[in-house]
């Protein structure tokens, strides 16, 4: 069903929603935009397209006790970390973060792998999305399969049309928000407005990749001189897949003493040196060149094998945060090119 | 601003072709505007990349350990040389294993002073004298260059390399004679507020460790947070993590960091880094008298012990 609201309701709208809801939105952070809770309306930044961290960690925090134990007199407690009590909403993410969402639900979330950290607070959350009118020059979703307009991922998906959003529910999630009377009826020239500014954002937006090429040449250049060039730059930091809204590699530890502790899941990287680094000593993964097109076959290559889809969603965030303007727009187009 | 892209060019296929070097490291035009990407010349033909502007924004000192052994040449600024100084003074190279194309630097752009500076993306900058133009779909900013300078660079005290195999220009001006008024700033607030603002800095901190990555003298082979059996502090985002994480780098820096500010401008999150270590340099320049990196052979005080210090390691 779609439906329309005002601008002019849209605060009176959130505030509603934060009777029963946590809110996670666009906000301002510092100097940046970024993906946080809020508590107001107000706190909304409406438009920022790519927020300087995306949305990844209202599903997999960056650190997350997974459970905690204490040694009391009757033994060791261990008290889980699993449950998620309140419903929350995700407000305002874009087609290319929420495509992310699904990548990382074809890993956490299936019949034969179910994390219930992740999945927990998958069920409990309403994603909304919003369509983007103006793409960035970062942008690239339509080069891996997306669009500034794609709904696949959301609850409720909003367009827009200056005045209002246009509002359509695509799942039982969307329809149980459509139904506050801050909507009203929209029109078919609100829909016509729709596809009009779907139309003139594709225009600012590169051609869809040739994936099958790319996969092909990424396996022909495994043992070629053509990743020395390319991690001559790379620092090795982690700024690329910690940004990233589809990478989701993580680490486990238990921190604490035989008394009580905690075991903790990080956010890791495989662009780090130590990522790959065995017991014996041995890595596996031992300079740049290794790590550098690592990630390059994971995202264009193995993602393809293993969950069916692309890795990259084109938010372009590790193309405008990369320290040293390393582009993978820059490196994919290379590898489709080379012989 | 100086033009010096074609002399770089010139020294480097000088460089390539009988200068003995494997390559020269500078910059070649980044993909996006306001940035550039650090380059590897080592063929004649790919002196041609090379390039200088406003946004030469890397200490391209960093890159040295990853050529050890080999002779490379160069592009360094003014704090770039000082870190190659500070580098040799740590025995991690050798003088005649890199050439210095020195460049008088005028201060790189801030890219993210400029982004907030206008009404839109940015898609294009010129520098016309010393006015930049700012341009995007629907606008066109022009903004005086003084007021774009990252804060490093508008507070810098050493532009013009300290060592150099070339010079490619006359030294320039310093424009600024009080690097730490930032610092003195803060120093004056009372000891709650500094804490606040530091426990706020740390908190938006994701551990990418771009700025460890980024910075020259961060080379060791093991870092302190890489370290487990035993794990010296927490390992994920909680803030004795991140505060330990923050103030041990800036501790393992102290009298070793130049000021570039190359940290702050990698950081995804705008940590303000250059305040963090500025004040300890601040303390290192107000204790002995040490600047990093500017005297060659000079030995750094927190790095050498001679029998005529006191007790405070100041010398008698």
């Amino acid at each position: 069903m779609t439906k329309k609201i005002d601008k002019t309701d849209i605060n009176a709208f959130l505030g509603s929603l934060l009777q029963d809801y946590a809110l996670y939105a666009p906000a301002r952070e510092a100097k940046y935009v970024t993906f946080r809770e809020i508590h107001a309306p107000e706190e909304i930044v409406w438009d920022c397209l790519v927020t300087r961290e995306p949305p990844k960690d209202v599903f997999l925090p960056q650190t997350e006790v997974l459970f905690s134990y204490i040694r009391g007199a009757d033994g060791v407690v261990v008290q889980s970390n699993e449950a998620v009590e309140r419903e929350r909403i995700v407000w305002g993410m874009r087609p290319c973060d929420a495509q992310a969402l699904l990548v990382q639900d074809a890993v956490f979330d299936t019949a034969e792998n179910r994390d219930v950290y992740y999945a927990n607070k998958r069920a409990k959350t309403t994603v909304v999305g919003i369509g983007c009118n103006q793409p960035l020059s970062t942008c690239f979703c339509t080069a891996v399969d997306g669009g500034p307009f794609k709904k696949d991922g959301f609850d409720l998906f909003l367009t827009d049309l200056g005045d209002a959003y246009l509002s359509e529910a695509l799942t039982g999630k969307g329809e149980k928000l459509l139904a506050s009377p801050f909507f009203h009826a929209s029109r078919k020239a609100d829909e016509k407005a729709a596809q009009a500014l779907e139309k003139a954002a594709l225009e600012h937006l590169p051609e869809a990749m040739d994936v099958k090429t790319i996969q092909k040449h990424l396996d022909e250049l495994v043992a070629s001189p053509f990743w020395d060039e390319v991690q001559a730059s790379c620092i090795g930091c982690g700024v690329c897949t910690l940004l990233c809204p589809v990478c989701h590699c993580f680490d486990i530890v238990d921190e604490g003493t035989a008394a009580c502790g905690q075991r903790v899941r990080n956010w890791d990287t495989c662009q780090y040196c130590v990522y790959t680094l065995e017991a014996s000593g041995h890595n596996p993964r031992p300079a740049g060149r290794e790590r550098v097109r690592q990630r390059l076959m994971h995202k264009f290559d193995y993602y393809l094998v293993n969950q069916g889809v692309l890795g990259c969603v084109g938010c372009g965030r590790c193309v405008q945060l990369c320290p040293v303007n390393l582009d993978i727009r820059q490196i994919v187009d290379e590898i489709g090119a080379a012989k | 601003m100086r033009e010096y892209t074609e002399a770089i060019r010139q020294e480097a296929r000088r460089l390539l072709t009988d200068g003995g070097v494997q390559a020269v490291i500078g910059f070649a035009e980044g993909t996006l505007p306001m940035r550039t990407a650090p380059f590897f010349a080592r063929k004649v033909e790919e002196a041609e990349r090379l390039i200088w502007g406003p946004y030469c924004e890397n200490n391209l000192a960093r890159y040295l350990r990853e050529w050890k052994g080999k002779k490379v040449a160069i592009v360094a600024k003014g704090c770039d040389t000082r870190s190659i100084v500070a580098l040799m003074a740590e025995h991690q190279l050798m003088r005649d294993q890199v050439a210095i194309i020195g460049v008088p630097c005028e201060g790189m752009l801030d890219r993210r002073i400029v982004a907030r500076r206008v009404p839109g993306e940015v898609l294009s900058t010129r520098q016309e004298g010393q006015d930049v133009i700012v341009e995007g779909l629907r606008f066109s900013v022009r903004l005086p260059r003084r007021e774009l300078l990252y804060r490093s660079c508008a507070t810098c005290l050493h532009p013009n390399p300290v060592l150099s195999d070339v010079l490619l220009g006359e030294p320039v001006a310093i424009w600024n004679e009080d690097p730490y008024a930032y610092v003195r700033e803060m120093e004056s607030k009372p000891a709650q507020e500094r804490a606040a603002y530091f426990a706020s800095e740390a908190g938006r901190c994701i551990r990418c460790y771009a700025c460890r990555q980024v910075c020259p003298m961060c080379y060791c082979e093991e870092c302190f947070v890489d370290h487990t059996t035993p794990r010296w502090i927490e390992s994920g985002v909680t803030p004795a993590g991140l505060q330990g994480w923050q103030i041990g780098r800036a501790y393992h820096l102290t009298g070793r960091c130049v000021d570039c500010g190359a940290c702050e401008r990698a950081c995804p999150e705008e940590i303000d880094l250059v305040y963090l270590n500025g004040k300890l340099n601040k303390d290192v320049r107000e204790l002995y008298g040490f600047e990093t990196g500017v005297q060659v052979d000079e030995l750094p005080p927190l790095a050498v012990f001679l029998p005529e210090e006191g007790p405070d390691f100041r010398i008698r």
